[in-house]
């Protein structure tokens, strides 16, 4: 390398008092104003994780919330040039380390998994554009084409259905979250277990509506053929007006 | 629409920035970290923008400066972007933003020595043949100096003329350093190489305390700003694409046209002679 390690280092030093405050000797520098760089580097990354995390904000008291910021901004290497990537490092440092606000807070992960995937879907790069041109209406032949721009979470906390501060070990058990982009928008729904296996049966079977219908009528006992087809008919219709569903191959 | 001034495109514009009867800007400039391998309304306010402008791109994450090795993937997809939107002009930051292999997301100052400038242009180099164009390179403003071993002057010029890119000359940043550093800033612009100047930027400031100017972008622009730009572009023997650079605190369409309208009036008459002749 044609920088020798002296400048390197110093280099180094900057960055490292810019990330944890600490002081490290560095040469020549106007001392009153280093601390400039260190102010503006925590906050463009302090007010891109609000944006981002907005809920988590306000459920973490402000001092919870600098303490993992500056931890964060410190011990975090940041891979993404792209800083509305970041959010998502921070999921992850929060995931895979030992940090204590987890356990004040045991649906935290549940919390920013669904502020993180809004902000993915929203951001995310177009996947529906090799679709041709799709029914609206269908019949028991049609065979269903989902929308691609989506996220199916399992999530042991309904931090999508209740306030995340009225949160308590009383709601855990487990939800099924689905989020898909349609018109720009985002769109959320809650999910039974039974409907999670209806559209992953949608997603894994190149199947026709009469064919599914069969299938599920098959695996559902109990549960009469004939209100489970009409029932699984307005699930079909629904999730086609809400976008989830973009259309129909007759 | 105007002939030489562009504005940088902000998400915070809203849809005001749509009436283009407001602006009328000659180009308009996005950051490729924020607009590459997205999608959904982003990608259709990008788009939309493409078809109706031309388009520069000023970069922020490229960190020509640093000791760690260059991000080839993140340079692929620039590449991409620039071919995607038909983008001749590509500019980036003379600092770095990457450390000991973390991004910090901020423009800190590249020690003034030797040995940085033989690194910056060998990176540089590297960089304009992987894209296979020029890019421009911009002196930052920086309240610090680091290590240094010789003058900032000494640092830009050796880094530009040794590696044959352009040069960004954000005039507001020279007026900010001039100050923050006590030095001449027309006699910092008259010993640049004025002839590597491919693209100018213009932006506000804010004046922190008595002997600190903090680089902004969310003031308008002031009158000895101004009038050092009326000095700087009558130095130029070509024309080149002025950007005004607006990043907080924006104000209504009416006060940025106005901004505008009035860099336009100075480019204009500094270079009426171009095309009269
Ligand atoms: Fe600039």
């Amino acid at each position: 390398m044609l920088l020798n390690s002296y400048t390197e280092m110093q280099q180094s030093n900057f960055a490292t008092f810019c990330k944890t405050n600490i002081v490290q000797p560095i040469d020549g520098i106007t001392e009153n104003r280093i601390d400039r760089y260190r102010s503006l580097i925590r906050g463009a990354i302090v007010d891109n994780l609000e944006s981002a995390y907005p809920i988590t904000e306000s459920l973490l008291t402000e001092e919870e919330w600098d303490l993992l910021a500056d931890d964060f901004i410190a011990n975090c290497k940041i891979q993404s040039p792209q800083i509305w990537k970041m959010p998502y490092e921070f999921y992850r440092f929060v995931d895979e380390n030992d940090i204590y606000v987890k356990t004040k807070y045991p649906h935290l992960m549940d919390l920013l998994l669904f502020e993180w995937k809004e902000i993915e879907l929203y951001m995310m790069e177009d996947k529906n554009d090799a679709v041709g041109n799709l029914s609206n209406t269908f019949n028991s032949e049609s065979k269903i084409v989902i929308n691609q721009e989506f996220e199916l979470l399992q999530l042991s906390f309904p931090v999508h259905l209740k306030p995340s501060t009225q949160m308590s070990k009383q709601d855990e058990g487990a939800y099924y979250l689905l989020m898909f982009r349609s018109e720009d928008k985002i769109r959320f729904f809650d999910l039974s277990l039974f409907y999670v296996k209806v559209l992953s049966d949608i997603l894994q079977n190149d199947l026709t509506v009469s064919q599914l219908t069969e299938k599920l009528i098959k695996e559902c006992a109990g549960e009469s053929s004939e209100l489970f087809k009409e029932n699984f008919l307005r699930f079909l219709t629904a999730m086609h007006s809400k976008g989830f569903i973009l259309g129909f191959i007759n | 629409m105007k002939q030489f001034v562009g504005i940088g495109y902000r998400k915070d514009f809203g849809e005001d920035f749509f009436q283009s009867e407001i602006l009328q800007p000659a180009f308009i400039e996005f950051a490729p970290e924020n607009w590459m391998n997205i999608g959904g309304y982003w990608k259709k306010v990008l788009k939309r923008l493409a078809d109706n402008y031309s388009i520069t791109a000023h970069g922020l994450s490229l960190s020509i400066g640093s000791p760690d090795e260059l991000d080839w993937e993140f340079l692929k997809n620039i590449k991409q972007f620039l071919s995607d939107y038909d983008i001749s002009v590509y500019s980036e930051h003379l600092s770095y933003s990457k450390c000991d292999n973390a991004h910090l997301f901020d423009l800190l100052p590249i020690p003034f020595r030797y040995d940085a400038v033989n690194h910056v242009v060998d990176r540089i180099k590297r960089v304009q043949d992987f894209l296979e164009r020029k890019m421009a390179i911009e002196i930052v403003s920086y309240y610090t100096p680091v290590a240094a071993e010789m003058s900032e002057i000494e640092f830009i010029n050796s880094i530009v003329l040794q590696s044959g890119c352009d040069l960004l000359l954000d005039v507001n940043n020279v007026y900010v350093n001039a100050f923050n550093h006590n030095y001449d800033a027309k006699e910092f612009i008259s010993q640049l190489p004025l002839r590597n100047v491919s693209y100018i930027h213009m932006a506000g400031h804010e004046k922190v305390s008595e002997d600190l100017i903090i680089d902004t972008h969310g003031q308008a622009i002031i009158d000895p700003v101004y009038e050092l730009f009326d000095f700087t572009i009558n130095k130029l023997e070509t024309p080149v694409p002025v950007l005004l650079e607006r990043d907080f605190n924006i104000p209504e369409m009416e006060e940025l046209a106005s901004e505008m309208n009035k860099l336009e009036q100075i480019c204009s008459k500094a270079w009426s002679h171009v095309y009269a002749s």
